[in-house]
């Protein structure tokens, strides 16, 4: 089953698309900021991210190009 | 409308501010009818206030009717509003014996006065006059008050030369006429000129208080008029002092009530005046009727004409006041319009979230149902969050309108301690975007400050946007925005709310200009958001004022006072 990961610091975005994705039959987890996203990240590589660009501290962007780096 | 109603709507005159309005259709049958009935009644009274036995009319005020009615009317109507006198004019003065001939040539004379005078005005005037600035008032009262009685002085006085009617000489006739038609042309016409200004709607909204004062003025002033000017004389010597008497009385209307209200009184004191005279009562009486005449009507005249004049400037002034006031709220808007279109990125952002929320949802909600497996209480918590949802967007939305909207400012009890909310909530997606960290610092209990909402939402807003703008050069996970509220402990009740980023700071000499209009460091700033939050905190009775250390960050500080009365 793919896995997506959800990352977005809006709570209640974050429950709609985990129950969508869930609901379209897709494995899904969701995190609250790009920290929270990468260390998990480290331990099982996502499929698909669902990224939100406009987030305190460290932004979408922001997450990208770590994640890219790593 | 049916045709009925629109036809007695069409037929109606309607005395407005601006004078008779013209229909295509002339609608010219009642402004006739005003006129001749007008002019009858003001004969009469004429008539009334003439000195016996040798007489000698103290004020006349049919010609000075005449000079009003042409000056509210558009010229294209002068000719049938002066024929519309006519019959009045034959109808009260052939009552009195008098042969046709002189009736007609007085009729002429009457009519010349009205033309010479609102002929001069309307070169200088556009229609039509309203007696609202110091140089229409100057105008009406050289050209129609002093030119046209004047000039048609001359031709009424030789005419009944000519006709031969009376003994009395040419110059007699000439100074007698002078007089008394120039004082009705000053109290008469500018009472009718101002009374047919008056905007009904506003009297209607006028406060019961205001009524009572205009009842206590005229009440005040009938009273004086009537002691100084109608009883009997006990000794010939009249005290200088009372003549002065009504005089707070006019001031007072002058003030308070506008040039309507001045005319008003004047007609009051010329009416109780005249009528103390002719009856050989007053300060006026005893002398010869010619002196009586001369000496009333000098009198009358001088007090008028500065009075009319006072209210005039006083008016003019409060007029300007309340321009300048409504250009500074447009201002306010302006800016604070301007200041929301520089969030919308981050407002947008704001609204499209809930939006998301709301979507994900519902479509999971489909899935799930589309797929049998929906167990009713994961619907009864998508719909729960979807309302939740939609619910944050009205909140945005409802901000954001309160913001828009344009108004009189509307002083109410605040808590500070929501506005800073309110404001956090509208700036909160840009903050983000900007990677701002708000430390709110807000005090547990703050005294209610007296304010208007949205107004001081706006000067938060600008120091919180200028504050982002300041910290837009250094790293993001530094860019933090201290927002504290607490009380003035030295000032009873006051509270004082800081806005500290940790920006560069601004140096002394940039200090004093920060708050001048149009001075910016920003590359697309207008310069007007902290000369405009200054203004907003003065009218508050309220301090504004920034700190800094250089290379360390800037504070901007507002220090609200309690209401006073506590």
């Amino acid at each position: 089953m793919a896995y997506v990961a959800i990352v977005d610091d809006e709570e209640q975005v974050r429950k709609a698309l985990m129950r969508l994705l869930r609901a379209s039959g897709l494995d899904a987890e969701s995190y609250a900021s790009g920290k929270d996203f990468l260390e998990a990240s480290a331990l099982r590589e996502p499929d698909c991210v669902l990224l939100d660009l406009h987030m305190p501290r460290m932004t979408g962007l922001q997450v990208l190009r770590a994640r890219c780096r790593s | 409308m049916d045709s009925h109603s629109a036809s007695s709507a069409g037929a109606s005159p309607g005395l407005t501010h601006a004078g008779w309005q013209f229909s295509p259709r002339a609608t010219w049958a009642a402004p006739a009818l005003l006129v001749a009935v007008g002019y009858y009644l003001a004969a009469r009274i004429g008539f009334a206030f003439t000195l016996q036995p040798y007489p000698i009319s103290t004020l006349w005020p049919p010609n000075a009717l005449l000079l009003a009615a042409l000056l509210l009317a558009p010229t294209r109507a002068w000719w049938w509003l002066l024929a519309a006198a006519l019959p009045a004019h034959l109808l009260v003065e052939l009552q009195s014996g008098v042969p046709v001939v002189m009736v007609l040539g007085w009729y002429i004379s009457n009519c010349s006065e009205a033309l010479i005078g609102a002929g001069l005005v309307r070169a200088f005037v556009p229609w039509p006059l309203r007696l609202d600035s110091l140089r229409n008032a100057g105008i009406f009262l050289f050209g129609g008050a002093l030119a046209g009685p004047l000039v048609s002085s001359f031709l009424d006085a030789a005419l009944v030369s000519l006709i031969g009617w009376g003994e009395r000489g040419y110059w007699d006739l000439v100074g007698t006429r002078i007089f008394s038609n120039t004082l009705a042309a000053l109290t008469v016409a500018p009472l009718i000129l101002t009374l047919a200004s008056i905007e009904i709607p506003r009297l209607r909204a006028a406060r019961t208080v205001r009524f009572a004062e205009a009842a206590a003025l005229f009440a005040g002033l009938a009273a004086t008029c009537l002691v100084v000017f109608d009883l009997p004389q006990f000794s010939n010597h009249t005290a200088p002092a009372l003549f002065y008497a009504p005089l707070p009385f006019l001031v007072w209307a002058a003030l308070r009530f506008g040039p309507a209200g001045t005319a008003s009184a004047i007609a009051v004191m010329v009416v109780a005046t005249i009528f103390g005279t002719v009856n050989g009562l007053g300060p006026f009486a005893g002398s010869t009727p010619q002196e009586t005449a001369r000496e009333m009507q000098l009198f009358l005249s001088a007090v008028a004409v500065p009075m009319l004049l006072l209210a005039v400037v006083l008016h003019d002034r409060a007029r300007v006041e309340l321009d300048a006031r409504e250009q500074r709220l447009q201002l306010t808007h302006l800016s604070r319009v301007a200041m929301l279109g520089e969030l919308s990125g981050g407002i947008a952002h704001e609204l499209n979230q809930p939006l998301t929320a709301i979507l994900s949802n519902a479509q999971a909600a489909q899935h799930l149902i589309a797929n049998k497996s929906a167990d009713p209480e994961i619907l009864v918590e998508i719909l729960r969050d979807i309302i939740a949802a939609d619910q944050r967007a009205g909140e945005v939305i409802r901000r954001l309108r309160t913001l828009f909207k344009r108004g009189e400012t509307q002083f109410q009890p605040l808590d500070v301690n929501e506005l800073v909310h309110e404001v956090l909530g509208i700036v909160h997606g840009d903050l983000v975007t900007r990677s701002v960290e708000i430390v709110p610092e807000l005090a547990a209990t703050l005294t209610r400050i007296h304010g208007d909402r949205v107004e001081l939402e706006q000067v938060m807003l600008n120091l919180v946007i200028n504050a982002c703008d300041a910290m837009a050069g250094i790293a993001p996970e530094q860019r933090r925005l201290t927002v504290r509220t607490r009380k003035v402990d030295v000032e009873d009740g006051a509270v004082q709310i800081s806005f500290s980023d940790c920006g560069p700071g601004f140096t002394p000499d940039q200090y004093a200009k920060l708050f001048e209009p149009f001075y910016t460091t920003k590359p697309r700033g207008l310069g007007l958001g902290l000369s405009i939050s200054r203004a907003i905190i003065r009218a508050h009775h309220g301090r504004l004022w920034g700190s800094s250390t250089p290379g360390k960050g800037a504070s901007f500080h507002i220090v609200l006072p309690a209401p006073r009365g506590r």
